[in-house]
């Protein structure tokens, strides 16, 4: 599916493909899930990394691109990097290393230390934003003002989007979801979380200042609109956030 | 050996002559006669027999199993033989309760010794529960109490404790106490479990006590109590002697006109018939079947003028530790008129004086009836009295049913859960702590346990690859694995630097519980708070009514519950439903029974001999009761023009709800847990073939579908379909989306150590528990979908709460056409079905709408009849 034009969503995943920068982006990896919630108790046993491996695979079967960017949030731990966690970011970057000519990493507010495994690499690139052509990738977890950037595109992860919908007898299914729409004259782009335990935030949900981003809770979300992500599914456009508030 | 049942007491001079000289004659100085169970047991115990004695309260049952024991360390004290070691074990489920046991030993002790003379070694006696402080505890090291009292949890972490274990290598006996309140559920469960442990431990058999209340069937309860050796049921004599005392039963009906009498003049004539029982007996126990109704009755009762206000007291579970205890205390002094409960004090402490129970509406089984009335008449020689207040039509027959069942000792069977998973992932890593385990060996020993005795070999070994983490990738198993495990030498051990903390801070089998607060969507603002035990009931478009306004429900999110406000709807569940016991599946089975009888008698009956008066002349029931069953039963007959109910047939009535729907209602006596699974099944078939979700409502006497609109539904052909199913597995994808399984996984998983409640000094709040059990539960099913702890969830939900074993054969019944079922249309809901209707309404004591809903179905009904009546009689004349 396409959004302003120049990004396509690559079906059934929570992932673009922007063609004029040659690029695969994706966010919200949160890896080394698992260990950090092992640390405190819940013994969730080990899935993520292998998902998202696959879904990477399954994605690079489809479409091909010269750059991967990951928009924050690679890792989940705060403090200092455990060693499975390590080794899993590491895993995953040998993995990209060997598909991509070039590796983006946007810093989120999850990617603490994450510079002692980026360094070993070359062809890494570890920034706060990434800009080219009228696009940019911000996490988003920093509080910034839309109308003071000069791109036309701004790319966010953080939220971890989905919506909440209800059957007819009232039994809620939630869907990861993209939320997209104008706002102060420029293309807000929001992505879905790529974690496999992110369940996500119900935006059609939740009042604005329950929302996670400090950017998404200046902005009125009402007029965004939201393309679900379902299992082996084709994306689904929804209407407006505002028409889905009941 | 086996289980044999002893009918002949012993002599007293000969059940005397069993004790030590000094402890006989402290006794007869105490006593003038021994009590039924003690004719049975000084002999029983002196000769080292596992003995399972059932008898009331106030039977002299403590001493029963304990007057030996003491005999037995007197003489080894005044030999000198006595060492520090515990001698005895006693195992109870409240807390209450050993700290009376204890104050009810120490005396006996300190008199015998110093009719001994004080020159022997004193007998000690010692509490070791949750309470004690650490001091105690290394006190308790040093000078080992002989006679140890403890509860299930504390005896499951002394038994992972090196150092103490050495003290218990002396145990000859072990007293395990209300064992009716543990032979059905998770604790005991666990409890057993500990026993065999125990009894590898101290490397020799021991004797095994059993004290209980009424229950039955016996022999399971006998056989929970002693397990097996070498395959084979230990050997177990059964003593029961809970009929020696006698009941006085009573049901009565506060009105002469059930139907027609408004709310608050039925509860004025309720309060009316309470003041008067209360007045006339020294102190009465009342109970009421939800903890709103006990404080209204007391609120009640302090405004009525009568009573000193301290002569009232509410003591139930959400009443701090301190109020119950000093309203224990009270009565124990005889301080108190009456005393208002929900389900506290039906068990345990012995609470003197009482010598009248009450219970208003139904206590829904027969144990628990004589469970309750048994806790009046303290004396030996006093009679147990109790009387039913019933408060509506269904109730009077439901308690009518009942009384004459207990008058007849019938009672409802006990269920011993078996293969409880989860339980056993928390001994098998207590095990593991406690040595290195051959596979064959521990095997060995869990099925000596009556509750894994049937626990296949391979179940065992996939639990053991699964406690020792082996779906980890292996450098990841120290995180996940609580044991290591060789499958090649058949070996296993305990795994990891934290293990023992988490066993010792995570043991136990009650989960963790706390209110969830409710709040509408939109606008998101909160509403009030319900129990979890609540919201685990609720259901799809269930509507609800908390604080006086009816919501439905739409979801949960940790331990919040989310609901929109619906205006004019019908509540499609009661308030109190989950503190209401289901009526049991025997019980049910009575009232079914009755049912036949009574409309066989109407259809022969002719004016000259009223049969019915005569069956009803043999129900321990007042007049007014009689009157109110009699124009039930002759209404509902006469409706369903004359349609016979039998045991053998079910009636499906196609009707209309109050808001003019489409609804079945299935009239199947066969317990609520019967009702709730094939509600479910009926519900899910119906679903599928319209496309649509179904809402059903359930009670104690049957259930009702919702039809969708405009769609016609073949029960016969849905049956058919049913037939043809795998129902277990129907159920499970069904309950899959359910807050129960939402809810009973985080129980599972936190019994199974997956999600524990405290962990390196946090105590891990219930919410987050929740919601990381939700997680866990979707990434276990996606690496397989038979996780134990999925397996045990789902066995849980269909055996502990479902009843699918009874539903199943049901469903053959009706198949191989041993059940029938008959389809009646009728334009308003037969009498039998109107509590159905009115179902979701919120209180027993305070029902004034339900009333006037019934009130309504009532008139429409009788119009109708008054119709057809006139319609016969014209075509009569014509």
């Amino acid at each position: 599916m396409k959004i302003f034009n120049k990004i396509e969503t690559i079906e059934p995943f929570p992932a673009i493909k922007i063609n004029s920068l040659d690029l695969i982006a994706i966010a919200d990896l949160h890896l080394g899930y698992e260990t950090a919630a092992a640390e405190q108790g819940i013994f969730i046993p080990k899935i993520q990394y292998k998902k998202t491996i696959q879904n990477i695979n399954k994605i690079l079967s489809e479409k091909k691109a010269k750059r991967i960017l990951i928009n924050g949030d690679i890792k989940h731990e705060f403090t200092e990097t455990k060693y499975h966690e390590y080794k899993e970011v590491d895993n995953l970057l040998k993995y990209l290393q060997k598909r991509f000519e070039e590796i983006i990493i946007i810093k989120g507010n999850h990617d603490t230390f994450i510079s002692r495994i980026t360094k070993k690499y070359d062809n890494i690139k570890l920034q706060d934003t990434f800009h080219e052509k009228d696009i940019l990738f911000i996490h988003g977890h920093q509080n910034i003002e839309i109308k003071n950037i000069d791109e036309k595109i701004i790319i966010l992860g953080h939220e971890h989007p989905s919506i909440a919908l209800y059957t007819d007898i009232g039994i809620k299914e939630k869907t990861k979801c993209f939320l997209f729409g104008k706002t102060n004259s420029k293309n807000v782009l929001v992505m879905p979380a790529f974690s496999y335990f992110a369940q996500g935030s119900d935006i059609n949900i939740l009042p604005k200042n329950e929302l996670l981003s400090p950017i998404l809770k200046k902005i009125n979300i009402n007029q965004m609109r939201a393309i679900g992500i379902i299992e082996n599914e084709k994306h689904l456009l929804f209407p407006k956030i505002k028409n889905m508030r009941d | 050996m086996g289980i044999t049942f002893i009918k002949k007491p012993w002599p007293d001079e000969e059940s005397l002559s069993c004790l030590d000289a000094h402890v006989r004659q402290w006794f007869k100085s105490k006593f003038k006669n021994l009590t039924p169970p003690q004719r049975y047991s000084f002999k029983l115990i002196s000769k080292n027999k596992n003995v399972l004695i059932t008898a009331p309260t106030g039977s002299g049952k403590t001493f029963s199993a304990f007057m030996v024991i003491l005999s037995d360390l007197f003489r080894r004290s005044k030999q000198n033989s006595l060492m520090d070691g515990v001698y005895c074990v006693y195992v109870s489920p409240l807390r209450a309760l050993n700290n009376d046991i204890y104050r009810n030993l120490i005396l006996p002790l300190r008199e015998i010794r110093e009719l001994a003379g004080n020159h022997i070694c004193d007998v000690r006696v010692g509490i070791r529960t949750g309470d004690i402080s650490p001091y105690e505890r290394q006190k308790q090291l040093r000078k080992p109490p002989h006679i140890l009292i403890t509860t299930p949890e504390s005896l499951a972490i002394i038994l992972n404790s090196k150092r103490f274990l050495e003290k218990l290598k002396t145990v000859r006996w072990v007293i395990v106490d209300e064992i009716h309140e543990l032979a059905s559920n998770k604790r005991g469960v666990h409890l057993s479990l500990s026993l065999e442990r125990l009894r590898e431990a101290v490397g020799k058999d021991f004797v095994r006590i059993g004290l209980g209340a009424t229950l039955h069937p016996l022999k399971e309860a006998a056989g929970f109590l002693v397990g097996y050796e070498n395959g084979k049921l230990r050997s177990c004599k059964v003593v029961d002697v809970s009929w020696f005392k006698p009941f006085d039963l009573k049901l009565i009906c506060p009105t002469d006109d059930i139907i027609y009498t408004d709310a608050d003049r039925m509860n004025d004539l309720m309060y009316k018939e309470l003041d008067k029982i209360i007045s006339s007996h020294n102190t009465t126990l009342v109970f009421t079947n939800t903890r709103s109704g006990t404080e209204r009755v007391v609120h009640h009762l302090k405004n009525t003028g009568i009573y000193n206000e301290e002569e009232i007291a509410a003591h139930h579970g959400s009443l701090s530790r301190d109020i119950r205890w000093d309203v224990e205390d009270k009565l124990k002094k005889g301080l108190l008129k009456a005393v208002i409960s929900s389900t506290s004090l039906e068990l345990g402490i012995d609470i003197g004086y009482i010598d009248m129970v009450v219970q208003i509406g139904s206590p829904k089984s027969v144990t628990r009836c004589i469970q309750r009335v048994g806790r009046s008449g303290h004396g030996l020689n006093d009679t147990a009295k109790g009387i039913i207040i019933g408060m509506d039509r269904d109730d009077l027959v439901e308690c009518a049913i009942m009384l004459r069942c207990a008058l007849d000792h019938k009672l409802d069977k006990i269920c011993v859960p078996k293969n409880c998973l989860d339980v056993l992932i928390q001994h098998i890593v207590g095990m593991a702590l406690y040595k290195k385990w051959r596979v064959d060996e521990a095997y060995q020993l869990i099925k000596n346990s009556y509750c894994y005795h049937n626990l296949k070999h391979d179940v065992f070994i996939q639990l053991l690859h699964y406690i020792a983490g082996h779906y980890a990738d292996l450098e990841d198993r120290n995180v996940y694995g609580k044991i290591w495990f060789d499958e090649k030498n058949k070996m296993f051990g305990k795994r990891g630097r934290y293990t023992r903390v988490i066993y010792y801070l995570n043991i136990g089998t009650i989960p963790d519980e706390v209110k969830v607060d409710v709040y509408t969507i939109q606008p998101k603002k909160y509403v009030g708070s319900i129990e979890e035990e609540f919201l685990e009931r609720l259901r799809k478009k269930d509507i609800f009514v908390l604080g006086g306004k009816t919501y439905e429900f739409k979801y949960s999110r940790g331990m919040r519950c989310y609901v929109e406000e619906q205006k004019e709807e019908t509540p499609t569940i009661p308030a109190w439903f989950s503190e209401l016991l289901p009526l049991s599946y025997e019980l049910a089975q009575e009232i079914r029974k009755f049912r036949e009888k009574m409309f066989q008698t109407l259809k022969k009956e002719n004016k000259k001999d009223d049969n019915v008066d005569k069956i009803l002349s043999t129900l321990p029931i007042d007049h007014r009761s009689k009157k109110a069953i009699k124009q039930y039963f002759e209404t509902q007959y006469h409706y369903l023009q004359k349609t016979i109910v039998s045991t053998k047939k079910i009636i499906i009535e196609e009707t209309y709800d109050l808001k003019k729907r489409k609804i079945l209602v299935f009239h199947t006596l066969y317990g609520r847990r019967v009702n709730d699974t094939l509600s479910r099944i009926i519900a899910i078939a119906i679903g599928k073939k319209t496309k649509s979700d179904i809402l059903t409502t359930i009670n104690d006497n049957g259930f009702t579908i919702l039809l969708p609109k405009n769609k016609n539904i073949d029960i016969k052909e849905i049956l058919r379909e049913i037939f043809s199913l795998d129902i277990i597995e129907l159920l499970k994808k069904n309950i899959r989306k359910t807050e129960l399984m939402k809810r009973r996984f985080r129980h599972t998983a936190a019994r199974s150590f997956l999600v524990l409640r405290n962990y390196k000094g946090h105590k891990i709040s219930v919410r987050k528990q929740q919601i990381n059990a939700q997680t866990l539960l979707r990434t276990c099913e996606e690496i397989n979908k038979d996780f134990p702890i999925i397996q045990e969830t789902y066995r849980e939900i269909l055996e502990d709460i479902m009843d699918i074993e009874n539903t199943k054969k049901l469903l053959k019944d009706i198949k191989n056409g041993k059940i029938t079922y008959k389809i009646i249309k009728t334009p308003i809901p037969s009498p039998f079905a109107h509590s159905l209707i009115v179902l979701g309404e919120p209180d027993i004591i305070l029902m004034k709408d339900r009333r006037q809903r019934l009130i309504e179905l009532h008139e429409a009904l009788t119009k109708k009849l008054s119709q057809k009546t006139k319609k016969t009689v014209t075509t009569q004349i014509s």
